[in-house]
């Protein structure tokens, strides 16, 4: 069964989504405090943390970082309006997706599985030479891409932007991170050349591969295995 | 006062003259043969300058004349004649007027510069006074106060009106005023109607003089200064000038210092305000946030839920709902408060109604088998609004209740204090972690967040607001079990209000 730990200080926030969950046949561990998510992360090792950003001990964004040191789990954050800007901080420090307050069961469960999915998918493969996301094909070593089996050519950018972003497959990618990561350590507030390669890839990859490029305004880029519903 | 001053010395004076030529005589009479003309004079210079000393100029003139008639009759031969027989007599005579004469200018010369001198300190001294007031820290209305009381007190004058423009229709109006009210005529002088001549200089108004003086503050006009009462020679004109521009310096600093502070209180109000509107945002969205989770359950077809979890999400959702009804309706009674629009009302209710209805208010958040009350048989009726009060009772028992373990007892108290206006406190105390000192003022802020519990939202600041807007007071301490102790201060009705209401019971409106 898998096992989500969820970190919210509003009890009924808490019991409404422990119902939810254990209906869509997760195993729910709750937390009130963000001290008391980290130790619950410790001992009960979740599959994936819902984590609201509002919490009244441990900024949420400082919890991330702290479950970052020492595990890779896929980490949603919950951010309401007040916390609205620190969500892209919670990404930078290693959260995977957000969810915005107020949200549908079904909003946060589809976001739950992709996160799941990608988690699962990119621990045995992190070594490896090629990436898959859906149709998606990433040769690491030839620098080769190929969608549904047909190659598509990229420019040494678009390759590596593409690459990155198949790396991460399902983490909501800031625009900054993509910056430093992809074009240098200069970059970081150039988000006008993000949408320019973003767009062209999309065009590349086609329509079996391009919608799966996914925008999140004012936020950043995600690569996600499945088109949106 | 002064001319009584004068008088006393003038008489001081023609006394000590009249005494010392008397004595002069006395002492010289027997001897007058063998005396000289000479000696005689310079004896009877003695008390003639001894007067004019004394007395001043205005005595020399009788000095002088009285001196010379002593010496001439008594001591120049022939004597009792007003004639002075030989040359040198007539030499002794003249130069023993001369002599006087000069000695009485000498001396009356000094005296006017000691008196001048002396005004001097004390006009520098006024002035120093003025400007110590005027350099202190005081609100526009104060200085205005000051400028009139003092200007009247150092010219001694009868009314002084300090007038200024009045708001839009930059007409003069009086700001601040020392004395007997301006009568009705003078304020027709000083501000004409339409098709009456405006004049005010040398203008006689109830037997006193009207008089004015422009402040102005680097060319900029502040003020009219308008003085009633006695003529201003020309030392205190040159004196109130100085006065005028200190006065319209202090006048034109404290109006930018208010200007200054009212600014940074509508930037205060903005911060305030940005902050409430996050708060309440907040406080909105997180009801919404677990009414959107129950209901997307609920509606979801083939969704695996049992029957206790279909009516757990179903209470979440009606409890979510009502959290939100009373913030919405709090929130616009907090706005309408502030706007003006809604005025306490000044009802009479017991503690024992108010406790029921703010119970009943959160009767889904707080259990109200954790309420233990205490309440005193015979307390006084509070006279407060008693739905605005019953909100604040219900916010801080809902605070109680989300800052301490589930089940335990939240401990309600009322005692009446007796004081200058009598009042009630009633205690709510919970066995949470408490507040430490340092939060205590704090966590009645908009944006206040706890460090235990949860933020503590809007429920403690509007708490606040409304207490304060009854006049009464909101604080936090420690329980006894370590626990907060909130406690609400609010006035009680007076002891006639509460044998009305027991009267009247349920008849008042």
């Amino acid at each position: 069964m898998t096992r989500v730990l969820v970190v919210d200080d509003d009890p009924a926030l808490l019991k409404a989504l422990r119902i939810g969950l254990d209906a869509r046949g997760f195993e729910v561990v709750v937390a009130h405090t963000g001290a008391e998510g980290l130790s619950r992360a410790a001992q009960a090792i979740p599959d994936v943390v819902v984590l609201d950003l509002g919490l009244p001990d441990i900024d949420g964004v400082e919890v991330c970082k702290r479950l970052r040191q020492w595990t890779e789990v896929p980490v949603i954050v919950l951010s309401a309006l007040d916390t609205e800007d620190r969500k892209v901080l919670a990404l930078d420090s290693g959260a995977d997706d957000y969810v915005t307050k107020p949200f549908g069961m079904q909003e946060l469960e589809a976001r739950l599985r992709v996160a799941l999915r990608h988690a699962a998918a990119r621990n045995p493969s992190s070594q490896a030479a090629t990436l898959t996301v859906g149709p998606i094909q990433v040769d690491l070593t030839t620098r080769v891409v190929e969608v549904g089996g047909a190659r598509v050519e990229l420019t040494a950018r678009e390759f590596d932007l593409l690459a990155y972003l198949a790396r991460h497959a399902g983490k909501v990618c800031t625009h900054r991170t993509i910056l430093r990561e992809v074009w240098g350590p200069g970059y970081g507030s150039e988000n006008h050349y993000l949408r320019v390669y973003a767009s062209r890839l999309r065009r590349k990859l086609g329509a079996d591969g391009g919608p799966l490029l996914r925008t999140n305004p004012g936020v950043g880029y995600q690569l996600v295995d499945e088109r949106p519903t | 006062m002064q001319h009584a001053l004068d008088w006393r010395r003038f008489w001081t004076g023609t006394i000590a003259l009249v005494v010392g030529l008397g004595l002069a005589s006395a002492v010289m009479l027997p001897f007058r043969s063998h005396l000289s003309v000479a000696t005689a004079s310079l004896v009877l210079v003695v008390p003639v300058v001894t007067a004019v000393v004394l007395g001043g100029p205005r005595v020399g003139m009788v000095a002088v004349p009285l001196g010379f008639l002593v010496f001439d009759l008594e001591f120049i031969p022939p004597y009792w004649r007003l004639s002075a027989g030989s040359d040198q007599n007539w030499l002794a005579l003249v130069v023993y007027v001369a002599v006087v004469l000069l000695v009485g200018r000498v001396v009356s010369r000094l005296q006017d510069l000691r008196a001048e001198s002396a005004r001097h300190e004390a006009d520098s001294r006024r002035v120093l006074v003025l400007s110590e007031h005027f350099a202190s820290d005081k609100p526009v209305r104060e200085i205005l106060a000051l400028v009139a009381a003092s200007v009247r007190s150092a010219f001694d004058l009868e009314t002084v009106a300090l007038l200024m423009p009045s708001g839009d229709t930059n007409s003069l109006a009086i700001v601040a005023s020392d004395g007997p009210d301006l009568g009705d005529e003078a304020l027709r002088r000083i501000m004409p109607s339409a098709g009456t001549p405006a004049s005010l200089t040398g203008n006689v108004v109830a037997g006193a003089l009207l008089q004015q003086i422009p402040l102005t503050a680097a060319g900029r006009p502040v003020g009219l200064l308008v003085l009633h009462g006695r003529a201003l020679d020309i030392h205190d004109r040159g004196l109130l000038v100085i006065y005028a521009n200190h006065a319209a310096l202090a006048i034109e600093r404290a109006q930018l210092r208010d200007e200054a502070l009212r600014a940074h209180l509508l930037e205060q109000v903005d911060e305030w305000r940005a902050a409430l509107v996050g708060t309440v945002a907040h406080d909105l969205r997180t009801p919404l946030a677990s009414i959107k989770v129950a209901v997307s359950d609920l509606r979801e077809p083939g969704l695996a839920l049992g029957a206790a979890a279909r009516s757990d999400l179903l209470e979440t959702i009606e409890e979510q709902t009502d959290r939100l009804t009373r913030l919405v309706s709090t929130v616009l009674d907090l706005w309408r408060l502030e706007a003006g629009a809604l005025r306490p009302k000044r009802e009479l209710v017991s503690v024992n109604d108010l406790v029921d209805e703010a119970a009943a208010l959160v009767e889904r958040s707080v259990d109200p088998s954790r309420l233990r009350r205490i309440l005193p048989a015979g307390l006084p009726p509070l006279e407060v609004d008693p739905v605005l009060m019953a909100q604040v009772l219900a916010n801080v028992l809902e605070n109680a209740a989300r800052h301490s373990p589930a089940a335990t007892e939240i401990l309600l108290e009322a005692a009446s204090r007796q004081g200058p206006a009598d009042e009630i406190e009633i205690a709510v105390s919970d066995s949470g972690q408490g507040v430490p000192p340092e939060q205590r003022e704090l966590i009645f802020e908009m944006f206040h967040r706890g460090a235990d519990g949860g933020r503590s939202g809007l429920g403690l600041a509007i708490a606040k607001a409304f207490v304060e807007a009854q006049g009464g007071r909101i604080g936090v301490g420690a329980a006894r079990g370590g626990g907060a102790r909130f406690v609400l201060t609010v006035p009680a009705a007076s002891a006639s209000a509460a044998a009305e209401l027991l009267d009247e019971g349920s008849d008042r409106s």
